[in-house]
Parts: structure tokens; C-alpha cells; sequence
């Protein structure tokens, strides 16, 4: 690709997002094929697979109808992501499931539904900031430009997400300590030697 | 350092090393609480990683062009159309020549038909460019021809959600399972970020907007406006507790929906006398613990008569409060 008369090298998202804003298919096949992914499985985690298609393509419609008004000075995946994050706030919080344990003992599915329920139940921005970092896994900085917050107010909400999840996922959480078998002790005394944040370690 | 200056800093892989370890152990040390949280949080991790990455529809790019196309129908189709009408004729011309040489090839060039031009004229020689018509084909597609012009936008831009717009009247009819009536009372305190079913703030959401009522059939457009219009034309107050009974309906299925719409044509459809016990029979269930709620509900000689969707949407409704 020629460089833009700026003299600034696009990266390669964003210069086909400009070349989306004037009309050009292929660069849309290319943005699809890199980004598509990646944006599904952000919705996935809220909620069933057709529900979380049809969110997807929201995002993609809406990348091509403002990609006219894309600053090229912006990174892509931070133009893509505040879409996205509209597209899941503006999802409405509904409850989270109620299953009983021993249907969540024997069935993923089960477990899958209520872990979506539970995400999708948490408040707009919460979830926002749960998904776009825990999900997306955008560091802090290009999570606050997409959602237009400060880091440290992502980190809180992030934050109250947690504490949120903790507590509508208690049956899973409680379930993976009896998994965990109980070697908590150990597992205490390695954290507190500064094994790392719990996302660094996954 | 605080619990909670601890949580932040566990959450976030890059800030956890800010600062060295030192602090964090200490306090993990000291504080079974945040030891309890670490652990919590490093599982939620893993729950929500479990399993492969999920992975979209094969069709996805596909039903993506779909809707582009469908948006702006009547260019993007149109230019489709017109790109294959003159790649066609580009063709014809191109071919027409070859055919009408290998038809007259018998006889001697002076029965072209007078006035034409001759063969050899408008036959195109292998070295020469093809004519300028036939690149057409290879034209960047536009996906975002078809804007609306300036009053449609704005006509769109000011409509309330649309699904609100389809049920609010629905919502006016179903007073009995909201707490207060439609009409003149204390108003609604209205929510920080306004209500849900306020008119697109945000440039995406306005762009969103825009999509979506480009691809709205004109009959679709004018029933949605005259519904906006109804709604702007009723009293302030009746239109804050309208927009804060959606807050409870808009996470009901389409189904659910309907099974309000035509439970509220069944009441509609009682006898004044009938109405009015039913309506206190539903604002003494509504008072009840929600866990009588429902049974309560479905011993009633009316709800009985429903059907069964009927009669689960009004459940949904009677425990939503």
C-alpha cells in the first residue's frame, strides 16, 4: 500500500478502513476477515451464538456507515472497540439465570449459560469493561479510549465487575474450589509472593 | 495500601507490577479478604476462558453485504445493476462484430448494410485497450450512497426507540400492572443517563439510526412517525411513566411482547363491571410477595382463559415489579 501523503504509514486496519470509507470491497473483506472473530466472541460471552452474530454485525455495520468519519490519528482497534462497546451497553441487563447445582455439575452448557447471563446482567459500563479487557484482552489504556473513561475509573469498574460476577457466580466459583482440592493454603502463599494479577496468569 | 487500591491493581496485569510487588504481598499477606478475592478473580478469569474460541457464522461476511446492500437498496442494487446491464453491452459490442463477420464472411464487404460502419471499424484489434465502458465493472462498490436527506434524518434522529414507539401504547392499556395509573401524578424521577427509550444520543447510535430507518419500507417509516407523534402529543407526565413502565417491558422476548399486546385486548374486551374487578384483583396480586404472585395469577377464572403465552407474559409482567 502507498504510503498516505501525510507521510505517516497506516496501519494496515486502518488504511482499509479509509479505503472502506471510499467504497472499496476488498478492503472490507480483509477487515472482516481479521476483525470478525474476535468481535464475536466479545458479544458471545453475553449472550447465545445468533444473538451475538447478529450484535457482531451490528458493530460491522456501523464500522462502514461512520468509517467515513474515522480519524486515521485514532488506532483501528480502538475506533472498532468503542462500536462494539456501544453495540453491548446498549444491550439491556437482564437477570442471571437460575440453575440449579446439580443441572451445573453435569452440563457445559448449563454452565456456559449462566457464566453469559451473569455478564449480561452486569450494569452497562461495568460490563463494558469486563468484556473489552477480560475478554477482548485490551490493556487498560485503549480500554479507557474506547469507552471514553479514565484508566483509573476502568479499573474500577472493573473492579465492581469482578465483585458482581463473584457473586452471581458463587455456584461455578464454589464448585472450582472443591476442584482446586482444597491445595488453598499453597495457593495463598503463591500469591502472596507476587505470582502475578490473576489475568497475567491465564 | 487499601483493599480496594489492591483490587485495582490486581485486576490490571500492567499497573500489578507498578510500584513493585512488595506492597501487594504484604497486603495479601495481612488481608484474607483480598487473598479470597485474588483467588475468585483468577477463577472468573478461567471461567470465562473456558473452552475454544467461539467462532462466528461461516456465512458472516455474506449476511454482513446483505444488510449493506440492503440499506441503501436503491443504489447499491441500482449501481450492481447498471455495472452488469453495461458489462453486458460492453460484451455484446465486443462479441456483435465477430458474429456479424462470420455471418457475412461469405460475401464481399460491400453488402454491409449502408450506413453502418465497417466491420474492420469497429472490430477492436487484440492490441487496443479495451473500450474505457468494460472497467466499469471493476468500479469500487459504494456501500453508503443511498443518505438520507437532511429532514428524513432529522425526523429519525428525534423518534423514541422503536420498539417502545410499538408497545407504548400497549403499556398505557396494562395499568392495572403497574403501580401508578396513566394520568396526572407525582412525576417520574428520570434516570441519570435519561431513559432507555430516549431518542439516539450518541453519533453511533445516531448512525445506527440512520441504518435502520434506511431500511424501512415508507408505509413502515410513516406508521413509526405518526406512533412518535402520538406519543410526543400526550402530557409530560404521561409520557415519563410510560418511558419508566418500558424500563421493565423492554427486556421481554418479542413473544412475550405480543402475549402483552393481545392480553391487553382481552381486558379491552370485558364488560366495564368485569374491568374494574379485574383490575383490583391484578393491583391486590401486585401487592403480594412475589413469590405468591404467580400462583395467585394463575388461579383467576380470567387468566385461565388466556392463552399460554398470554398469560406467561402477564406473570413475567406481575413479577417484574
Amino acid at each position: 500500500m502507498a504510503p498516505p501523503r501525510g507521510g505517516i504509514q497506516l496501519a494496515p486496519d486502518s488504511g482499509d478502513l479509509l479505503l472502506v470509507a471510499a467504497g472499496d470491497s476488498a478492503a472490507l473483506t480483509r477487515l472482516v476477515t481479521r476483525w470478525c472473530q474476535p468481535v464475536y466472541a466479545f458479544f458471545e460471552r453475553t449472550r447465545e451464538p445468533s444473538a451475538a452474530a447478529e450484535a457482531a454485525l451490528v458493530t460491522f455495520e456501523r464500522l462502514v456507515a461512520t468509517s467515513a468519519r474515522y480519524p486515521p490519528d485514532l488506532p483501528f482497534p480502538s475506533f472498532l472497540w468503542r462500536i462494539a462497546s456501544n453495540v453491548v451497553q446498549e444491550g439491556t441487563a437482564g437477570g442471571v439465570l437460575e440453575i440449579p447445582g446439580p443441572k451445573l455439575a453435569e452440563s457445559a452448557a448449563a454452565r456456559t449459560a449462566l457464566v453469559r447471563s451473569a455478564i449480561a446482567a452486569l450494569p452497562a459500563a461495568e460490563r463494558a469493561a469486563f468484556l473489552l479487557m477480560r475478554v477482548a484482552r485490551l490493556p487498560v489504556a485503549p480500554a479507557a479510549e474506547a469507552l471514553g473513561a479514565s484508566e483509573t475509573e476502568i479499573r474500577r469498574r472493573l473492579v465492581r465487575a469482578f465483585e458482581l460476577l463473584r457473586e452471581s457466580l458463587a455456584p461455578l466459583l464454589e464448585g472450582a474450589a472443591d476442584s482446586a482440592s482444597r491445595a488453598a493454603g499453597a495457593e495463598a502463599g503463591a500469591k502472596a509472593k507476587g505470582d502475578g494479577p490473576p489475568g497475567a496468569a491465564s | 495500601m487499601t483493599c480496594d487500591e489492591l483490587r485495582e491493581r490486581i485486576v490490571d496485569p500492567a499497573s500489578a507490577s507498578h510500584g513493585g510487588h512488595a506492597p501487594v504481598v504484604a497486603h495479601l499477606e495481612e488481608c484474607a479478604a483480598c487473598r479470597a478475592a485474588a483467588r475468585d478473580y483468577g477463577a472468573l478469569d478461567r471461567l470465562v476462558r473456558t473452552g475454544a474460541p467461539p467462532t462466528p457464522p461461516v456465512d458472516f461476511e455474506a449476511h454482513l453485504r446483505r444488510r449493506l446492500s440492503a440499506a441503501p437498496r436503491s443504489t447499491f442494487s441500482i449501481a450492481w445493476l447498471l455495472a452488469g446491464s453495461v458489462a453486458v453491452l460492453a460484451l455484446a459490442a465486443l462479441a456483435a462484430p465477430r458474429l456479424f463477420r462470420a455471418r457475412t464472411s461469405p460475401g464481399p464487404p460491400a453488402s454491409v448494410t449502408a450506413g453502418s460502419p465497417p466491420a474492420s471499424a469497429s472490430a477492436p484489434s487484440r492490441e487496443a485497450l479495451p473500450p474505457d465502458i468494460v472497467a466499469v465493472r471493476s468500479a469500487p462498490i459504494t456501500f453508503q450512497t443511498a443518505a438520507l436527506g437532511d429532514g428524513e434524518k432529522s425526523e429519525a434522529a428525534a423518534l423514541h426507540d422503536f420498539d417502545f414507539l410499538n408497545s407504548f401504547r400497549t403499556l398505557a392499556r396494562l395499568d392495572a400492572f403497574f403501580p401508578e395509573p396513566v394520568g396526572p401524578r407525582a412525576p417520574i424521577p428520570v434516570p441519570a443517563a435519561g431513559f432507555p427509550s430516549r431518542p439516539p444520543g450518541s453519533p453511533d447510535a445516531l448512525a445506527g439510526r440512520f441504518l435502520d430507518w434506511q431500511r424501512l419500507a415508507k408505509t413502515e417509516r410513516a406508521r413509526l412517525s405518526e406512533l412518535g407523534q402520538a406519543f410526543r402529543n400526550r402530557p409530560e407526565e404521561e409520557r415519563s411513566l410510560l418511558e419508566d413502565r418500558w424500563i421493565l417491558v423492554r427486556v421481554f422476548s418479542e413473544d412475550q411482547r405480543a402475549g402483552l399486546r393481545r392480553l391487553a385486548s382481552r381486558i379491552d374486551d370485558l364488560d366495564a363491571r368485569a374491568h374494574d374487578r379485574l383490575e383490583s384483583e391484578i393491583r391486590f396480586i401486585g401487592r403480594l410477595p412475589k413469590e405468591q404472585r404467580a400462583s395467585r395469577w394463575r388461579a383467576l377464572p380470567f387468566a385461565r382463559s388466556l392463552t399460554g403465552q398470554e398469560s406467561a407474559s402477564a406473570e413475567r409482567l406481575l413479577l417484574s415489579r
